[in-house]
């Protein structure tokens, strides 16, 4: 188990290394980042200035190892925006960003642990294959779609929510909905595929025919089975929602990591583009490494293989 | 000789079925075909982009003609005035038309970039399966990478530092779905590298280049083809949400991604012009992940059968 940590965490050095060198690829390869970084009308003196404040005048790999070191800490500059530290920025963004991620993520869940068992128990009736269709449906619609929808009903027609902003619970609302329905189709699907799979299985088969209950079936033995891709599929879809974040949250005005990441980006707040890019990559990466280990505890065949 | 007989593996995941020779192709076609769904994915799919042809001739009204006296008429059949069946927008300008021919760009923004991101995932998949030691762990580990980074956060960054455009945004996001492609294939390449037939072949002296191209490529075409077909309408999505944040394609172009953008200001004004093209753009999604999902069962029978499971199981 020890040796399992460790090669995961080294991951996370190695995401966190990659991620800061495709940063600093990017940033190079998009044109003079001097330029980039000065107001669009700067003269040539302001560009050269910005060029020295920056470092930028230093050898290219003396700039690349100083970037990743300075990532490491955390230390990614002053925001050109706000002047204050990029990262600080980050954080205070990060908290409400999670507030609508994980509570989405756990709808999810247990809608599509619902809705891929009630279509597992059923796969050859009408009730069955009919949930796997609306699935697809949900599948099709564009998130950012439903959210204008659902702002436009809810908030416009209904006003029954704040329509955009910050404004506790009320605003977390439609980006729950959205977001919780985002990846509800696919995981349904992984859901009930699995489950199928398990009814399959010899011990499930086995537990049936010495007599146990049918739900004490479902839930002792063929969910256990059918649950460790799911888990690992959310550390996937908490990626997915974050992306889908990063569109959302400029269109419902919602002062999120998202919304600062495009603010940063129109008003070339490199820093803060920087900053917010990698916390997410590292913070992706863990949740992954999070989910992975639960899997590990989940499953009985891992659980022994580790405990060898 | 074919690949279907000399499968040792039993964990293989993928295709046993190459649809190297025509008659595999169309037994696809007619597997597709014959489940219910196929036949709506496939219909809507040739509707589509019939529609996306023909637009032109189509159309109602001029889609960029601004009538000023026509300005956010609601669709006729709630009141509008004027005869336009979904509406105007804030421009005066007819929704039915510009959705048909916004459709166009979609749909080639969607077939065109999810065919380069197939090509080049294929690519770089059968060279990291074939050359797996160096090559395929140095690209697993640059997937690893990617996968880590949200791609919406890439193309936001990308768009704004090269400035915004349909060739930029559709380059950059067919560079960056490589990835997904090779991590599917890899292993089926690397199973496939290992099977008689193709030590046969590079004993008896084919070049690596001919061997993967002739005889482990064909192997993998499946979720190649499943990842393709799905890819098409996430494109859709991705470039609508692109463009959502006016990174996408820019006036005097337009796609439907881009019509829901320049009207979710005047949602209040006129929602039938955010409506209109979002219930397009999902129909166009789900007509392409219907059919990813028919193909996924054309190609693997055994998938499907273990799908419908007896009844007496459950």
């Amino acid at each position: 188990m020890a040796l399992y940590l460790l090669r995961r965490f080294a991951l996370i050095a190695f995401v966190a290394v990659g991620v800061a060198t495709l940063l600093f690829a990017l940033a190079r390869l998009s044109g003079d980042p001097a330029t980039l970084m000065s107001p669009a009308d700067a003269s040539p003196e302001v560009i050269e200035a910005t060029r020295e404040r920056l470092g930028l005048d230093r050898p290219l790999l003396v700039q690349y190892v100083s970037t990743l070191a300075a990532s490491f800490t955390l230390d990614f500059g002053q925001s050109f925006m706000f002047d204050v530290p990029s990262a600080q920025l980050v954080f205070e963004r990060l908290g409400p960003s999670l507030w609508i991620v994980l509570p989405a993520l756990g709808i999810t869940l247990l809608l599509a642990l619902a809705i891929g068992t009630a279509a597992a128990l059923r796969p050859t009736r009408l009730s069955g294959r009919s949930l796997m269709v609306v699935t697809f449906i949900f599948d099709g619609i564009p998130y950012f779609w439903l959210a204008l929808v659902l702002v436009l009903v809810l908030s416009i027609n209904l006003n029954l929510l704040p329509a955009t902003g910050n404004a506790g619970f009320a605003s977390l609302v439609i980006p729950w909905i959205v977001l919780s329905l985002y990846g509800l189709a696919t995981l349904s699907r992984l859901v009930r595929g699995q489950l199928l799979d398990a009814f399959t299985d010899g011990h499930v088969i086995t537990a049936r025919s010495k007599g146990v209950s049918p739900a004490r079936v479902l839930l002792a033995h063929a969910l256990p089975t059918a649950l460790p891709p799911v888990l690992a599929w959310l550390g996937v879809q908490f990626s997915l929602m974050f992306s889908a974040l990063l569109i959302l949250e400029p269109l419902l005005d919602y002062r999120g990591l998202g919304g600062l990441l495009v603010e940063s980006v129109t008003n070339r707040d490199f820093p803060v583009v920087q900053a917010s890019v990698f916390s997410l990559a590292v913070l992706i990466t863990v949740m992954n490494i999070l989910m992975d280990a639960s899997v590990r505890l989940i499953d009985p065949r891992l659980r022994a293989k580790a405990a060898r | 000789m074919n690949a279907t007989t000399t499968t040792t593996t039993p964990a293989a995941p993928q295709q046993h079925r190459t649809p190297r020779s025509r008659s595999q192709g169309w037994e696809i076609a007619a597997r597709v075909w014959a489940a219910p769904l196929g036949k709506v994915a496939v219909l809507l799919i040739t509707a589509l982009v019939l529609i996306a042809c023909f637009a032109d001739l189509l159309v109602p009204r001029d889609p960029v003609e601004q009538v000023l006296r026509e300005v956010n008429q609601p669709p006729s059949w709630l009141g509008g005035e004027g005869g336009h069946l979904l509406g105007t927008d804030p421009l005066g300008r007819d929704v039915l038309s510009r959705i048909l021919v916004g459709l166009r760009l979609s749909l080639l923004i969607g077939f065109f970039t999810s065919t380069a991101t197939a090509a080049i995932g294929l690519t770089l998949g059968l060279l990291a399966g074939y050359y797996e030691r160096f090559l395929g762990g140095a690209l697993m580990r640059l997937a690893d990478i990617q996968f880590a980074v949200p791609f919406a956060a890439v193309g936001i960054a990308l768009a704004a530092f090269m400035g915004p455009g349909v060739v930029k945004l559709m380059l950059v996001l067919a560079f960056w779905g490589w990835a997904n492609y090779a991590r599917t294939i890899v292993s089926s390449v690397q199973q496939t590298k290992r099977m008689d037939f193709v030590t046969a072949a590079r004993t008896s002296g084919a070049s690596p280049l001919r061997v993967m191209l002739r005889h482990i490529a064909p192997n993998i075409l499946g979720p190649v083809i499943i990842l393709w077909s799905t890819g098409v309408g996430t494109l859709v999505l991705v470039e609508s949400s692109l463009s959502l944040l006016g990174l996408g394609v820019q006036p005097p172009g337009f796609s439907l991604g881009s019509m829901l953008a320049d009207s979710q200001q005047t949602l209040r004004l006129a929602w039938w012009a955010a409506v209109f093209p979002g219930v397009a753009i999902t129909l166009v999604v789900i007509a392409f992940s219907l059919l990813g999902d028919t193909l996924r069962d054309a190609f693997n029978p055994a998938l499907r059968a273990n799908g419908d499971h007896d009844p007496e199981l459950t």
